[in-house]
């Protein structure tokens, strides 16, 4: 496999242990770069805990779980965003006391040059400023706490797409948005696409109608848990 | 040298020692109540460096240093302990001090206090250049805190550490520094007052100190920051000095003293316990 066609997650009979509770039955999936690539199944199923897997946030497993050229077990959430994964989670996780554009600053700190190059602007907060306010109709002078969830989930996506992720871990991203978004959703997982990145997604099938994943694994609850 | 300036002093001293628990408080939510006992580490180096002929840069300095690094150390130390532990060992800490502050009398003069050389010509200078130099360290924290990426960054840490560690940061490293520059200004303070005041004893920067910087430090709103620290520490600070300095009768005085500073602890706690410490939703 050359280079530019190394996955940049691969999974290789994993179960998702939660101490001696098995989450799944074993799966097995490869996320190459241009890639969609969907992890369906019924609740409970270990989808979103594969995600935190390969954050290493602290998922123990069993199996091989590689992500960009890294074992999972060994890799910290900090380092694997900063060698370009983003993700969408499932639920808001935005620093509610802050305003929007405190928050920004600090995003920017860790992605320099994003936010710059859409629009010939030196003052990255106006850029941001205008695209939210524009986007989402969301006020970047206003604290986090006062968006609703459904505008923090927008703030997130925005923020992951405009980092031009290498790889995107996007867990069930159209849940909790109006559907005037689902377009702009579908276009900036395509723009990943397009830019040599990949989207690794977690849904329940049904929302996935906007675009066609390259694969799509289900992922089924242990039959022993033990 | 006027009582008006010893209370902004004094306002000053507590509005230093509030922010360095405050700091701490919003990026790890741990309870800082050894902030007194670093001042007075911090302040009882200094004593004793001036009075060795230690320049007075150099003095300053290396007890700020030692601020910084009790900062640090208490921070690791409190990654391994529950957040409850860690008021214990801050409790723990805080009399360590104390009793060595009482029982090494060679260095601190014991239970009769260190009085310390004159470091600076000019009485009254030193003063003015001490609530100068107060003043400009809370404009810096201030500017640190809201004005920087470094500061907001840590205040996301303290809000939501997967938030943090989702935009890249290191929620450990931003703990660390929180606690040097928390360990740092305190140190400050510490220093402030042994050069203005030119006296420390083992009960000056005692727990009682530290739970009101604690209390101010807490209650304290981040988006209103520097006019709640203001207020609240002239009133506890600056007022615990105005009681203390009063002159209606020792015993009076004293009890008067007290309760008052005692209750308002008590209706700041009250306050503190029934806001939301995340300041999550409205």
């Amino acid at each position: 496999m050359s280079g530019s066609d190394a996955s940049l997650i691969e999974a290789d009979a994993l179960v998702v242990r939660y101490g001696g509770w098995q989450v799944n039955e074993p799966v097995s999936f490869s996320l190459h770069p241009g890639q969609l690539g969907l992890l369906t199944g019924p609740n409970g199923s270990g989808k979103t805990s594969i995600l935190r897997a390969l954050l290493g946030q602290g998922v123990g497993y069993e199996g091989n779980l590689r992500v960009l050229d890294s074992d999972a077990r060994r890799v910290k959430p900090w380092r694997v965003i900063r060698e370009g994964l983003r993700v969408i989670p499932q639920f808001p996780t935005l620093p509610v006391s802050l305003i929007v554009m405190e928050y920004v600053k600090v995003w920017r700190r860790y992605n320099p040059g994003c936010l710059v190059e859409r629009e010939r602007e030196t003052d990255r907060h106006r850029v941001a400023k205008g695209e939210l306010g524009r986007l989402f109709g969301i006020d970047t002078r206003v604290p986090i706490s006062v968006l609703s969830t459904g505008q923090r989930r927008l703030l997130e996506i925005f923020l992951a797409f405009a980092a031009k992720p290498r790889v995107l871990l996007a867990d069930e991203p159209l849940a909790g948005i109006a559907r005037e978004f689902i377009p702009y959703v579908a276009e900036g997982i395509r723009g990943v696409r397009e830019s040599s990145g990949a989207v690794l997604m977690v849904t329940h099938g049904s929302e996935a109608s906007p675009w066609r994943g390259d694969w799509a694994v289900e992922v089924m609850p242990a039959k022993c848990r033990a | 040298m006027s009582f008006a300036v010893l209370l902004f002093f004094t306002a000053a001293v507590g509005i230093l020692l509030s922010m360095g628990t405050h700091v701490v408080w919003q990026t790890s939510r741990r309870l800082m109540l050894v902030i007194g006992a670093i001042a007075s580490v911090s302040g009882y180096a200094v004593a004793i460096a001036a009075n060795a002929g230690v320049p007075v840069v150099w003095a300053v300095l290396s007890a700020m240093l030692i601020g910084a690094l009790l900062g640090v150390v208490l921070c690791l130390s409190a990654w391994r302990v529950a957040r409850e532990d860690f008021l214990l060992l801050a409790l723990a800490f805080s009399e360590l001090v104390r009793r060595l502050a009482f029982h090494l009398e060679c260095l601190t003069n014991g239970a009769y206090g260190l009085r310390v050389a004159p470091i600076l010509p000019g009485t009254s200078d030193m003063w003015f250049t001490g609530v100068g130099i107060l003043a400009a360290a809370v404009a810096l924290c201030l500017q640190l805190w809201f004005r920087s990426s470094r500061g907001l960054e840590w205040r996301i840490v303290g809000c939501s550490r997967s938030s943090a560690e989702l935009l890249g940061s290191v929620p450990a490293r931003s703990e660390l520094a929180s606690s040097v520059v928390s360990g740092a200004v305190a140190a400050l303070a510490g220093i402030a007052y042994v050069l203005c005041i030119r006296y420390i004893h083992p009960d000056d920067m005692g727990i009682d100190l530290s739970l009101a910087a604690l209390v101010v430090g807490l209650a304290a709103r981040p988006r209103w920051l520097t006019i709640d620290l203001c207020v609240m520490a002239f009133i506890l600070f600056a007022g615990r000095d105005f009681l203390r300095l009063w002159d209606i009768g020792g015993t009076v005085r004293f009890a008067i003293h007290e309760v008052v500073v005692g209750a308002i602890i008590i209706l700041m706690a009250i306050r503190l316990a029934r806001a939301d410490p995340g300041g999550s939703e409205p």
